[in-house]
């Protein structure tokens, strides 16, 4: 077959930063090639060096202090070697990029028409005409009554128009490159679907290259032709896109592509007793309804999940569930008491009987406390529980049980991973021998192996503690895998309940199927088909979010 | 006028009818009047009638009421001292002040955002060093030990700059100069850290990455953000540089309101003191509201939310 | 924070380690030096009045010069530091101390209580702080005491804004919900959770505001309004020197310095101490370069 010249060619690059204790290698010798109009997909999970990668061909690395070595070449000239000049009238013209957070990444104190129109200007189009082009594009990517937007700042549109129109700004000079580094990732799964079909049908239309990073196994099935796999800074597997997902070589690919759904789930227990019970529960914020008319029940040993995007008013449902909101009516029972009319007793047991882990692992534990402190502060504020002379013991067994050793309660949580607090802080909730606990996004800013280690570890412990869960998230194949009973939630609303299976296998709600269509999954072919799927249930760009 | 600018307004002029009242009260608390300005033999007869003339035998809240009724009429009374309206003392001595501190602040604004985006382009080289050296060092001096050193050595010693007194642009070279040193050190050291945030936000990658030069990078999408910052603080200096227009006016003898409290103060001068706080306060309120506007302006999400 | 290394950062960076050295020389002055120099800072000397500085053939105490009772300049730089140094510390810590308390409180409540603490910082805000300290000082008298209280009210909003907007940043992260939901009250909150997370702050910007505060009581000692003779501060000292300027500048100059110095110390330490305690600062200040 007749190799195409390659369009750019990532050389033997090394990317080193200098760390406490040395050199921190962040890329390892890295050689990567893309044709004209090739779509190829950088997949890796946190710290693998893919954004790394993808900043060191835009020469957006600091250096110092990073140390870059090796080369890249576009059309065979060396992006290192050559003049600044030069680089600079490749960049927005040849070469674009679209970043992960479009709000910080566009400019906020100019109109977004500005901001386009800026490449435009850059690159010596005249004022008229660069107007024009951007009106055009904004038009393009689904940016609504875009005469009146043009003028509009970034702050006034929302997660995904942000996006489109950072998509309009490299597409401004019809790129030949187009780098987009995580572009969904901060998206809700249906505006996912939407930026990812607008990539795809402008590549189609201008014939341009495709270089995706993506930690998202489904983004890169659906859009790729090509992948990469990264892992600690090196490429572990390479290939075309289904031949590494039908046949992964590399043990850490296999790993990543391993599906785990049937491993979680236990047997339904039948008609345990209700454990917590909500009563047509509303909540308000000022006049804004986040919540409407929530009825559900939890059983002993049971997991509901609670699915839905952002808006969707799934965290200040779990808020008021934990006391933190007081809902505006219906009320929440726990053993059939209200929570929030109890006595000063039963609202002690229900401090104990229900506990939270919340999504974000670098703010979930105080920073200036040790381990132990952590662990321990539930048995300082209900003192009756254990005694002091007993904490560090029990700290250690409980720090065993989700899997760390008794030598880090004198640790403080900066010195360890986003997984390892997670389980930090499921140690903490579980001090108490609580009954119910609170998962709110718990997994969520996890990457996919340590999220699946963090689901084993609830899974296991619900089966050994008789546990219940209230598991909220916005990943629909996560709730898929883990919960038995499912809320579907839209802007306040409950859209849809029922089992699990029940619910993702036939779902009757309209808005259910459009996220089961959205939600991306790791498998080209039935990627493909939901694409198409996803057409017909999707209406597009002209009533984007 | 939009939410923002009319929110922070009604808070500034809330603080200023407290300061009118604190300051009414206080000012009382300093003594009796009547013992400043009658001999010490006068009798209690003389004693009352000037008491009674001038208001003083009422209580306390009487005068009070009277006043700030005065006050809606601009009239803040009589200067006991001077033997003229007190506004007009101040009316005379305010331009000098405002045009001294007007200039500073010119002066140090404009500098400082020359230093310090200088400075942020490369932190930690050199002129980087030397410049965050020199402004905490300006931002330390002692105004009124910078007068005396500034007097001793230009006009003691080599005899280029008078001493004091105001008229020619020589006089003007080191009350300016002096009343420099502190907004222009703490300016500088705004901007320079304001710049380096701005320079290292994500919307810098995005302009490099469409092909963005160097000035384009510093000009429109960095110091224009940076400005943000820069123009809370300026606005906070300019109160304070009323503190320095106090030690510079009386050590460089400028007929300014500093130099006008100072005396008031000294003579117990319930009429001008009032007079000088309240117009000062007036001042400083204004200027604040401009400078919300000028944020809302500078700002789109303040605009807009 | 582990101390050791902080202090091996410290031995690093030379600017801070001379302003280190400086500060812990002045306050050394000020806990001993006054009983050192014993009658040398009050008695009359009349053979060496006004005498001019560096002549070494005199006592140490007038290395720096003599004023016009011939009391050695260096002497009563000595007695006076120890008024400067805790007219300024003093104020410090009691504007720390309630400006943090007030602070914490206005970003934990979410009722009026917190308002009226705003507004009242507002109302100190919206004047010069130094007018403000002129008049209330004639009223009550230029006492120590009094310009410690003046002093450290004029600083409050400083640190009841500051603390404010921390508590109302770490009142959002995550384990503030989970002691919450364990069941903690606001005391708990406060004392275990935020108070640690606020005191590093308070304490950088009371480094910085000790500077403010010592340059603030100079010039109100300066103007005639702060402490009064026979008590003495390097603000009064430059104050008295300034009728000798023609003939005798060392009087004004060498208190001057001594502020300034004092001063410039604390500044840099705490512009030190803001990089060097902050982890993700110290990296922020490396990588900010551009190729």
């Amino acid at each position: 077959m007749h190799e195409p010249k390659p369009l750019l060619e990532i050389d033997r690059l090394s990317v080193d930063f200098p760390a406490p204790d040395g050199l921190f290698s962040a890329v390892r010798d890295v050689s990567i090639t893309i044709a004209p109009s090739e779509a190829l997909a950088i997949i890796g999970e946190s710290g693998s060096g893919k954004s790394v990668t993808a900043n060191a061909v835009m020469g957006l690395l600091d250096a110092p202090p990073a140390r870059v070595h090796g080369d890249v070449r576009f059309e065979g000239r060396s992006l290192f070697s050559m003049p600044d000049r030069q680089r600079r009238d490749l960049w927005g013209r040849r070469i674009a990029m679209v970043f992960q957070d479009p709000l910080t990444h566009l400019n906020p104190v100019y109109p977004v028409g500005w901001q386009v129109t800026e490449v435009c200007r850059i690159h010596g189009m005249a004022r008229t005409e660069a107007d024009r082009r951007a009106m055009e594009l904004l038009d393009r990517v689904g940016i609504p009554d875009v005469r009146r937007r043009m003028g509009d700042f970034p702050h006034e549109f929302s997660g995904g128009q942000r996006q489109r129109v950072m998509i309009a700004m490299a597409m401004a000079l019809s790129p030949d490159l187009l780098i987009a580094d995580e572009p969904t990732t901060a998206l809700d799964v249906t505006v996912q679907a939407q930026i990812l079909d607008l990539l795809r049908d402008l590549r189609t239309e201008s014939g341009m290259a495709l270089m995706m990073i993506t930690h998202d196994l489904g983004v890169a099935a659906d859009i790729a032709e090509r992948v990469v796999v990264m892992r600690r800074g090196e490429i572990v597997e390479e290939g075309a896109l289904d031949r590494v997902f039908a046949a992964p070589v590399h043990p850490y690919t296999r790993q990543l592509l391993t599906d785990r759904s049937e491993e979680y789930r236990s047997a339904r227990p039948g008609v345990a007793p209700a454990v917590l019970e909500l009563d047509r529960v509303g909540v308000h914020y000022g006049t804004f309804e986040a919540v409407r008319d929530v009825t559900v029940t939890l059983r002993k040993g049971e997991i509901l999940g609670i699915v839905g995007e952002s808006g969707s008013g799934k965290s200040s449902l779990a808020s008021a569930i934990l006391k933190l909101r007081r809902p505006s009516s219906g009320n929440i029972r726990f053993h059939g008491r209200d929570i929030y009319a109890l006595g000063r007793e039963e609202e002690t047991g229900f401090h104990r009987g229900v506990q939270a882990i919340f999504q974000d692992p670098f703010s979930s534990l105080n920073p200036r406390m040790t381990v132990l402190k952590v662990i321990s502060e539930p048995w300082l504020l209900h003192r009756d529980v254990l005694p002091r002379d007993r904490w560090r013991g029990r700290a250690a067994e409980l720090l065993d049980m989700v899997g760390l050793t008794e030598s880090d309660l004198d640790k403080y949580p900066a010195e360890f991973s986003g997984g390892q607090r997670q389980r930090i802080a499921i140690a903490r909730a579980l001090a108490l021998e609580p009954e119910v606990i609170v998962c709110d996004e718990a997994v969520s800013a996890l990457d996919m192996t340590v999220q699946a280690q963090v689901i084993t570890l609830l899974a296991d412990l619900r089966t050994r503690l008789g546990l219940s869960y209230v598991f909220i998230a916005h990943d629909l194949t996560l709730i898929r895998k883990f919960a038995d009973h499912v809320l579907v939630m839209k802007a306040g609303d409950v859209v849809e309940q029922g089992v699990a299976e029940e619910v993702f296998s036939r779902p009757s709600a309209l808005y259910t199927r459009q996220l089961i269509a959205s939600s991306p999954v790791p498998d080209p072919r039935r990627q493909a088909e939901r694409r198409t799927a996803r057409r017909r249930t999707l209406v597009h760009a002209s009533t984007a979010p | 006028m939009n939410r923002f600018v009319l929110k922070h307004g009604t808070q500034s002029l809330f603080a200023l009818l407290c300061l009118l009242v604190l300051v009414f009260f206080l000012a009382r608390l300093t003594g009796d009047p009547t013992d400043l300005y009658l001999p010490m033999d006068a009798s209690i007869e003389q004693r009352a009638e000037f008491a009674a003339s001038h208001g003083f035998d009422d209580p306390v809240v009487v005068q009070f009421g009277r006043y700030l009724a005065g006050v809606m009429r601009f009239d803040f009374g009589d200067s006991l001292f001077q033997g003229r309206p007190a506004i007009d003392a101040v009316l005379a001595a305010f331009p000098v002040t405002l045009k001294l501190a007007g200039v500073t602040m010119a002066l140090s604004l404009v500098l400082a955002i020359v230093i310090g985006s200088l400075a942020a382009w490369r932190p930690r080289s050199i002129f980087d060093r030397v410049a965050s050296m020199l402004t905490i060092a300006s931002a330390s001096a002692p105004d009124f030990w910078v007068a005396i050193v500034a007097i001793l050595v230009f006009a003691v010693s080599l005899g280029w700059l008078p001493t004091s007194g105001m008229g020619s642009p020589a006089h003007w070279i080191m009350p300016v100069g002096v009343l420099m040193f502190r907004p222009l050190g703490l300016l500088t050291q705004v901007v320079r850290a304001a710049m380096i945030g701005a320079l290292a936000a994500p919307y810098v990658k995005t302009a490099r990455a469409k092909g963005a030069g160097k000035s384009r990078i510093i000009f429109v999408h960095g110091l224009r953000n940076a400005m943000l910052t820069v123009i809370t603080v300026a606005g906070d200096q300019a109160a304070t540089l009323i503190n320095g227009a106090v030690v510079v006016e009386t050590v460089f003898g400028w007929p300014g309101i500093g130099n006008l409290m100072i005396q008031a103060i000294q003579q117990r001068d319930f009429a001008v003191l009032q007079a000088c706080i309240l117009m000062t306060a007036f001042a400083i309120f204004f200027m604040n509201v401009l400078i919300d506007i000028a944020y809302s302006r500078l700002d789109p999400r303040v605009r807009t939310s | 924070m582990r101390n050791s290394s902080l202090l091996a950062l410290l031995r690093s960076d030379r600017v801070a380690f001379v302003a280190a050295i400086w500060l812990m020389l002045v306050v050394g002055i000020a806990l001993v030096g006054p009983e050192v120099v014993g009658k040398a800072a009050t008695g009359l000397d009349l053979r060496a009045r006004n005498a001019p500085p560096f002549d070494f053939s005199r006592g140490w105490v007038h290395w720096l010069g003599s004023d016009a009772l011939g009391r050695g300049i260096l002497a009563r730089i000595f007695l006076a530091a120890r008024t400067t140094l805790g007219i300024a510390v003093a104020s410090v810590l009691l504007s720390m101390v309630i400006g943090g308390t007030l602070g914490i409180i206005a970003g934990l409540s979410r009722g009026s209580l917190g308002k009226v603490i705003m507004r009242g910082t507002d109302v100190i805000m919206s004047f010069p702080s130094l007018l403000m300290a002129l008049i209330v000082l004639y009223v009550l008298g230029g006492a120590p005491a009094n310009l410690v209280v003046v002093l450290a009210i004029t600083r409050l909003p400083v640190y009841v804004r500051t603390a404010r907007a921390e508590v109302l940043e770490i009142r959002e992260r995550a384990f503030i919900n989970a002691a919450r939901v364990m069941g903690a009250g606001q005391v708990h909150l406060a004392l275990r959770h935020i108070a640690p997370l606020v005191l590093p702050t308070l304490f950088i910007i009371g480094s910085l505001d000790f500077a403010y505060v010592m340059l603030a009581e100079s010039a109100l000692s300066f103007l005639g309004m702060g402490v009064q003779p026979p008590s003495i501060t390097w603000g009064l000292m430059v104050a008295e020197g300034r009728s000798y300027l023609n003939s005798a500048w060392w009087l004004s100059f060498w208190p001057g310095l001594f502020i300034m110095l004092t001063a410039l110390s604390a500044n840099l330490l705490a512009s030190w101490f803001r990089i060097a305690g902050d982890p993700t600062l110290r990296a922020a200040q490396g990588n900010t370069g551009h190729a």
